[in-house]
């Protein structure tokens, strides 16, 4: 597998005013990103998640390490040619048209008058911006310009997508079309690095995470293997269950909830839910559904945070 | 509020009155010449256009001190021709301004002279002659002569207009008349030979028909001076001529085409038929105008009363006995025999 | 210029056209043309000669304030709603993008000038004036003007923030049509103890006076051809030093 992001030991340091304290935005950081693979990045605000991005871009050069998009460094234009780059919030020149815009894009990334003109209104189509094909940006919602970018980001059609936050925004409606083309666009071989806060995204998109916490690297891994090396629970769903057993359950429940005939409980460890299923059952109640449950992304980001953070206060 | 406002009415009154004789000696500053060079950066012309415009409604105010007055004025003609010096206005209006309603004859000039210094200096640069040159000359001519009453100096300065390609016929009428009152004859004849050979038929006939009017002057004057001298008019041209007192040349070409009337009047037949030839031309040109306004050609009469008229008052003609003027289907007017 | 830069002047001919901002300093230019002849009237004599001088005053400053409004504030504008980063992070330059910017502000602040100009024509033609040498040198003056401004709008942009860029290149405009003055203070001998310093700073300093020619064109003085031609050479000169100080300092932007 070829490595489409190599970063090693990235570190940047801002100074926001001549005689401002400087800011360390990135300290050390290093990851790889192979291709075809599809790897989310996470952090919380300030992380330098962004600061990656723009020097993965070109767009900031490090005070010091290695970034390389396809064994170049991004600040020379070849490296940029195979990179479609959708930035969180993205704005384009507002008195142009989609059409327009593409025209625009397609030439800034070498792509022919007469290819953009074929790609053009199919990607439009794609990203449900047909009707809109002539209008102004302008007057486009965020959302539209959401899915326009990814249309901007797709018209060369790159070998490497770099999407910084791109279902925010978005109706229910729009975060499926967007997630089902970057599914789509993984299927069809595409090297996807996708920014995020959004981790239930991450999760259903991603192969990989990389969690980044002030300007350093907390975690690496894939989501399975993260995941599992947390603890499990399981979701109980009962009715008809008598006093007794109801009491037990309630006892061994994280969370616990009655309605009406029906007892639903979230109960941790691997074994004393499907006992209390069993027990259940022995007293004549009925048992609707017993699901594993796997430690939600989310829950999971916040803890690796967290115990982070302590560490560094230890520290 | 009615109160207030019938308030502040009284008090406009009397504060009109104290603006207005405040004003009447505010000085109004004009940027020096070098600062106001520096300030216009660049739109020169355009700042002079400004300070003109600034001061034009000024020219008409009256100020108690007119010491502050010279020195305002002269402040805004130095800095306006300054900054263009093509500003021909600036000169013309602002020399005539001084001398006449100001009586700054010498500011008048020394205006005047700047212009003409500025339009030399761009003569010789650009290689070519420029009308307002010419005009500034006149002017300079008119201020010697009509404040100054300096003779020698508005001679002076005619005979350099004259020799300028666009000098007009007024102008060197004027110089010929002086050089004939300095009993400079041939001179006076060679300043109106001068165009005979100019390029534009129109500028040879007037030259032509001028020739022989100077001619003519110069035996007029020789008939009163016959008649001082003798005591009594001449009898005939030839006695006339005889004791002219001119040289036998200039008597020839002066009397060639002269004649003597029955009451001792004298005529140029030859000046009187370029007069009616270029009137002629007049006519035909207003004859033009006529019929691009009135879609046909006038009938001639009507040269002889209503607008017509004026043409022919102005030349103060005198149609020749026994014939009329009349103007064909093309427009041409001619003279012919009345029958 | 490759496709790429083509693209991105192309791009920013169709965003400032259609922004409203442009259309209120042509407004302005076309305004300051039409109302010249308001003080030709107040000049009694000289209308033809009013109307020109302040109509093309009027374009002078018209270049000034699209440099200044348009101009200098094209890359911050560009910085700040983040339109730079779908641009920069493509194949397109840094250098291409500001030539691209340069080419297309220069585009439409040119077809704005034409339009005055157009305009300026007209009211010339219509007031029984024509349309002479003097005039088609003043026009081709103030074209190159627009250049040389365009390209100190950019430089300061790329330099600073937008106010200051603006202020700045209205400081270029003033020093470009004042350096003349420095020539006077040495000239005939005067100020003989700084003539040293005032003949280098007159070298040094950009002076815009090289292609006014809004001047006097209603004297008849004809125009001197081969002083328009190098003071074009010279402009363009400074047109290529200031992008590419552009140019440097646009490299060295992190976003």
């Amino acid at each position: 597998m070829n490595t489409v992001i190599r970063v090693r030991d990235l570190h940047k340091t801002f100074r926001p005013s001549a005689f401002g304290r400087p800011v360390q935005a990135l300290r050390g950081v290093s990851f790889d990103v192979t291709e075809g693979e599809c790897l989310g990045y996470l952090g919380p605000n300030g992380a330098g998640k962004t600061t990656t991005m723009k020097v993965l871009t070109g767009l900031m050069t490090p005070t010091s390490g290695d970034a390389l998009l396809l064994g170049v460094a991004p600040s020379d234009a070849s490296a940029r040619a195979g990179l479609g780059y959708l930035p969180e919030n993205p704005y384009f020149y507002e008195h142009l048209t989609p059409l327009e815009a593409l025209d625009f894009y397609g030439a800034l990334s070498g792509v022919s008058a007469a290819t953009v003109r074929e790609r053009a209104p199919r990607l439009l189509e794609r990203v449900r911006l047909a009707d809109a094909a002539t209008r102004r940006i302008r007057g486009f919602s965020k959302g539209m310009r959401q899915r326009f970018g990814l249309a901007a980001a797709l018209i060369h059609e790159p070998a490497l997508l770099m999407l910084d936050e791109p279902l925010s925004g978005l109706d229910p409606a729009g975060r499926r079309l967007v997630k089902e083309i970057i599914l789509e666009e993984r299927a069809a071989g595409r090297t996807v690095f996708l920014c995020s806060h959004v981790l239930a995204d991450v999760q259903e998109l991603c192969d990989r995470v990389v969690i980044v916490h002030e300007g350093q690297i907390a975690r690496e891994g894939t989501i399975q293997y993260l995941l599992e090396s947390g603890p499990r629970s399981f979701e109980l769903v009962a009715s008809h269950v008598p006093d007794e057993v109801k009491a037990r359950i309630r006892e061994a429940a994280r969370l616990y909830r009655e309605a009406g005939d029906t007892v639903t409980a979230h109960i941790g460890g691997a074994e004393a839910a499907p006992e209390l299923a069993a027990a259940v059952h022995a007293a004549g109640g009925r048992v609707l559904s017993l699901r594993p449950e796997r430690e939600n992304l989310e829950a999971w980001f916040v803890r690796v945070i967290q115990r982070e953070t302590e560490r560094g206060g230890d520290a | 509020m009615v109160g207030a406002v019938a308030a502040a009415a009284v008090l406009q009154g009397g504060l009109g009155e104290a603006n207005a004789a405040r004003r009447r000696n505010d000085f109004r500053y004009t940027p020096d010449r070098e600062v106001a060079r520096v300030l216009s950066f660049g739109h020169r012309s355009s700042l002079a256009d400004a300070l003109w415009l600034r001061a034009l409604p000024d020219f008409a105010r009256e100020f108690d001190d007119r010491a502050l007055k010279e020195r305002w004025l002269n402040g805004v003609f130095d800095v306006v021709t300054d900054l263009d010096p093509t500003f021909y206005t600036a000169y013309s209006y602002g020399s005539t301004y001084l001398a006449l309603i100001n009586k700054q004859a010498d500011s008048a000039i020394a205006l005047l002279e700047r212009g003409i210094a500025r339009y030399q200096a761009m003569e010789a640069e650009d290689g070519r002659r420029y009308a307002a040159g010419t005009r500034l000359r006149i002017d300079l001519a008119m201020a010697y002569w009509m404040h100054k009453r300096d003779r020698a100096a508005t001679i002076r300065h005619l005979e350099i207009a004259v020799e300028r390609p666009d000098c007009d016929f007024l102008t060197r009428n004027m110089l010929v008349g002086l050089k004939l009152e300095d009993r400079d004859d041939l001179i006076a004849l060679s300043y109106s030979a001068q165009l005979l050979d100019h390029q534009n038929p129109q500028v040879r006939a007037k030259a032509a028909e001028d020739l022989e009017y100077t001619k003519l002057r110069i035996a007029r004057r020789v008939q009163r001076e016959f008649a001082a001298e003798q005591g009594r008019d001449a009898a005939s041209l030839d006695e006339l001529r005889a004791g002219c007192g001119l040289e036998p040349e200039l008597a020839a070409m002066v009397f060639e085409t002269v004649e003597m009337s029955a009451d001792g009047k004298l005529t140029s037949w030859r000046h009187d038929e370029l007069r009616v030839q270029s009137t002629m031309r007049s006519m035909e040109v207003a004859a033009q105008i006529y019929r691009r306004d009135n879609g046909r050609w006038p009938t001639i009469d009507w040269f002889f009363e209503g607008a017509g008229n004026s043409l022919l008052v102005l030349r103060r003609l005198d149609i020749p006995q026994g014939k009329r003027f009349v103007i064909d289907d093309e427009g041409r007017v001619s003279v012919v025999e009345d029958e | 210029m490759n496709r790429r830069a083509t693209a991105i002047a192309l791009a920013t001919f169709r965003e400032a056209v259609r922004d409203k901002l442009l259309l209120l300093v042509v407004v302005f230019g076309v305004g300051m043309v039409l109302f010249s002849r308001v003080l030709g009237w107040l000049s009694v004599e000289d209308e033809l000669k009013m109307v020109q001088d302040f109509s093309l005053s009027g374009m002078s400053l018209l270049a000034l304030f699209l440099a200044m409004l348009v101009g200098a504030g094209s890359l911050a504008r560009e910085v700040e709603r983040h339109t730079v980063y779908t641009v920069l992070t493509r194949t397109a330059t840094r250098t291409e993008f500001i030539l691209g910017k340069f080419v297309g502000l220069v585009w439409v602040f040119w077809l704005c000038l034409l339009g005055a100009g157009a305009v300026l024509a007209l009211w010339v033609l219509t007031w029984g004036g024509s349309i002479g040498a003097p005039l088609v040198a003043a026009m081709i003056g103030l074209l190159l003007e627009t250049v040389v401004l365009t390209a100190v709008a950019l430089f300061l942009g790329a330099l600073s923030a937008p106010a200051i860029a603006s202020v700045g290149t209205f400081a270029f405009y003033l020093v470009g049509h004042g350096t003349e003055a420095l020539r006077e203070l040495t000239a005939q001998g005067r100020s003989p103890d700084f003539a040293a310093v005032y003949s280098v700073l007159y070298r040094v300093l950009p002076n815009l006076e090289n292609v006014n020619f809004i001047n006097a064109t209603t004297s008849g003085r004809p125009v001197d051809w081969e002083s328009l031609g190098l003071g074009a050479l010279y402009v363009l000169l400074w047109t290529a030093a200031l992008l590419a100080g552009a140019v440097v300092m646009f490299r060295r932007r992190q976003f």
